[in-house]
């Protein structure tokens, strides 16, 4: 029994050394990549590859951030961040990677490669956020905001529900992306990210589509915002309308949709939406005013904006909003409908029906 | 006393994503995945509550000792040794697919038998136990991981991100005839009963297990979210493509506000976790029925020391996952995993049929009025 425990113990003292031989690099020796753009490179079919590296330094100040943008051409993703390797002095880690851009350019050629390089790398996350970047990704990433408190952290709390929550800026993940590149009825969306005029924030307010190939349409940032309540129940938005002379917003609390489609040869799509919320600008006197007919107003004010949004987004022969999914699990279709539902798209008539509530009026009467 | 049992049937009915049943059933899930899995929850029930009450008829009896005790020796080995290696493939591919996830997601400039040599050697010392210590490290280590295991679960289907229309289109698959080998896949995760095999020495006399339902309900409930979660993040069609399917679904989550940021991580830590109380238990069980096939084997559920067999034995796997890891790379890999799967089910359907036979064989010796030896056997 001594015996044994002698020889287990030496058994663990080897298990320890073994531990300090394998590749892991300290802390300091590392450069954590905080961003990464992807854009066309000069010469044909070239990538050119932009990295945002994190400098470790102690202080915590804002805009005292320190980071490196270190940018690389090459015939392949791959190629050109093994290049990058070699003019930067420390071991480029993109475990911490939050956000890849794609540049503009890119997109207009089609993104497959990026996409393949992406998914095969296992120390890209799933959960890093993707925007196109415009006019392309290298500029983007040069921009450095005075207000970063750590690396890049600018760029990656516009995204999400950390930092800023708008609504004209829409949140998209990679494995999202990756899946849509490849559903069946559903198609990719992404955020395009634009420096500023006075070039010290990012400009994240209008919204991107692509087929499965490359990009289709852009839209303006009052159509991205609807987008974004419609198709992502994005409920910290508003809704603004003239009337009487004055303006009246509505700010959401709320929104619920649902889809509807009937399974006739032309398929008529009938969007569903209800939102409530406040005023939060309205004219005088409201409480005089009556309540339904402003919501009436507000309601015919959505449909139309709705059904033109949908027409346009069909016009580009694209499907964001998934319908074509939508339509194959209510029926629980299979290639041949699919094969239908594509024929059809063109030509699906669009309805909208909203329900807007106007559950308080603000503070005042 | 059986919590112990329904541990057994929660622990292997998570272990599954190790032994690729996502991906199996992932593969098939347009020719016959879905309507595979609803025959196997209802064979898989069927299963359950039959071995489990044929083991009952045989109280404090291992599966081996049941056969050395009925059957003419050289079969009773025979059969014992077919049980014994299909046991110690499971511990075997376990270790083998959770240290090649671990180097692909933690490290992947690591040595890969290193990892797998940490695995080993806490698989050797926790299956080189006695029965009971086997049991209780087991409800130790469920136990403490059961949060992780319901933050993961509740994560996943409460996700903003899962798209329920893929898992629809999917689910309408299920008119399609069913393949085999999904089939086999998914009875898998109804397989925790098994572990009778042996842990059946420890439940005394007159023991009852109540409340069977629980295994269809979590099971199904397993089966259903191993398969149709990644189908939700990754789309219909797009989940066919990653090999390490569940890995990549974790990391499709995040937690905001947690103090690690991907859950990948904590999903990985679960499964060290799961895979090592997997390896400890199908290892154990494989030892005990080698220990078995000699000649003046008794059994000793609580025996402290350990007898030295225990260690060699167990050791002896370990080279053999060495030996597995050295021989396999990612398609070989694959093709014993599915092999094993459909062995696996074909040995489960033969259990509860021996189990049957002697079951009835016992009853018809304890009618007949002359005592026969194994009476003497059976105390």
């Amino acid at each position: 029994m001594r015996r044994a425990r002698i020889f287990f113990s030496g058994f663990a003292l080897l298990l320890i050394f073994s531990i300090s031989g394998c590749g892991f690099k300290d802390i300091d020796k590392r450069f954590f990549v905080v961003a990464m753009g992807i854009d066309r490179g000069s010469a044909p079919s070239s990538y050119r590859v932009t990295v945002r590296l994190a400098i470790p330094t102690g202080n915590m100040e804002s805009g005292e951030t320190k980071t490196e943008v270190e940018t690389m051409e090459a015939p392949s993703i791959a190629e050109a961040v093994r290049q990058l390797k070699s003019i930067v002095d420390k071991e480029l880690d993109f475990g911490h990677c939050r956000v890849i851009l794609f540049g503009r350019t890119l997109m207009e050629d089609g993104v497959d490669d990026p996409i393949n390089w992406l998914s095969r790398r296992r120390d890209i996350q799933q959960v890093a956020f993707l925007g196109m970047a415009e006019p392309d990704a290298f500029h983007v990433l040069k921009l450095h905001p005075q207000s970063e408190r750590y690396p890049g952290n600018a760029l990656f709390l516009s995204f999400g529900s950390e930092g800023t929550e708008s609504s004209y800026t829409l949140t998209e993940y990679l494995f999202d992306w990756v899946r849509r590149q490849s559903e069946t009825g559903k198609d990719g969306f992404l955020p395009i990210i634009r420096t500023d005029k006075d070039r010290n924030s990012y400009r994240v307010d209008r919204v991107a589509f692509t087929d499965k190939e490359k990009l289709r349409l852009c839209l303006d940032p009052e159509e991205s915002q609807l987008f974004n309540i419609s198709a992502r129940r994005y409920d910290k938005a508003a809704i603004a309308m003239p009337y009487q002379g004055t303006r009246i917003v509505f700010a959401l609390s709320q929104v619920i949709t649902r889809v509807s489609i009937t399974r006739d040869d032309v398929p008529t799509v009938t969007f569903h939406i209800r939102a409530s919320g406040f005023l939060e600008e309205s004219p005088p006197n409201f409480m005089e005013g009556d309540i339904p007919k402003i919501e009436s107003r507000l309601q015919a004010e959505v449909n139309n904006r709705l059904v033109d949004l949908l027409n346009k987004i069909r016009g580009a022969e694209v499907d964001p909003y998934g319908f074509g999914l939508h339509y194959l699990a209510t029926y629980f279709g299979n290639t041949k409908d699919w094969e239908h539902w594509k024929k059809v798209y063109p030509e699906v008539v669009f309805r909208v029906q909203s329900r807007i509530v106007i559950e308080k009026v603000g503070l005042v009467e | 006393m059986s919590r112990y049992f329904y541990y057994h049937v929660i622990y292997v009915g998570l272990i599954n994503i190790m032994l690729f049943v996502p991906w199996t059933l992932v593969h098939y899930r347009f020719n016959g995945a879905v309507s595979g899995m609803a025959i196997a929850a209802v064979a898989g029930t069927f299963l359950a509550y039959l071995t489990t009450s044929l083991y009952l008829r045989f109280p404090g009896m291992s599966l081996p000792d049941i056969v050395n005790s009925y059957l003419p020796r050289g079969f009773a080995v025979f059969l014992n040794l077919i049980g014994a290696s299909l046991w110690v493939v499971a511990g075997i591919l376990v270790i083998y697919s959770y240290s090649s996830t671990i180097q692909q997601f933690f490290n992947p400039d690591m040595n890969p038998y290193l990892f797998l040599l940490l695995m080993t050697a806490a698989g050797v010392w926790g299956a080189s136990r006695s029965t009971r210590s086997v049991q209780f490290a087991q409800e130790i280590m469920l136990l403490i991981s059961a949060p992780l295991i319901i933050m993961i679960l509740f994560k996943a289907i409460f996700s903003p991100w899962l798209d329920w229309d893929a898992i629809r289109v999917t689910a309408g698959y299920v008119r399609t005839p069913p393949s085999f080998i999904s089939f086999c896949a998914a009875t898998f995760v109804f397989a925790g009963y098994n572990t009778l095999a042996v842990f059946n020495r420890l439940l005394p006399p007159g023991t009852q297990i109540r409340h069977r339902w629980i295994i269809p309900l979590v099971c199904s409930f397993f089966l259903l979210v191993s398969f149709f979660v990644p189908i939700g993040f990754h789309g219909t069609v797009g989940v066919a493509e990653y090999l390490y399917i569940w890995s990549v679904t974790a990391d499709s989550m995040i937690m905001e506000y947690g103090f690690v940021y991907r859950v990948l991580y904590v999903f990985l830590l679960l499964y060290t976790a799961l895979s090592l109380m997997f390896a400890m238990n199908t290892w154990h069980t494989a030892m005990e029925f080698i220990k078995a096939c000699h000649p003046r084997h008794k059994p000793k559920p609580d025996q402290f020391p350990v007898s030295p067999a225990n260690w060699w034995i167990n050791l002896a796997f370990a080279g053999l996952t060495f030996g597995y890891a050295l021989w396999t790379n990612e398609q070989r890999n694959q093709w014993v995993n599915q092999n094993w799967l459909i062995a696996r089910t074909f040995s489960d359907v033969l259990a509860a049929v021996i189990l049957g036979w002697l079951a009835v064989k016992a009853a018809r010796r304890k009618r007949s009025p002359i005592p026969s030896e194994a009476a003497s056997q059976d105390s």
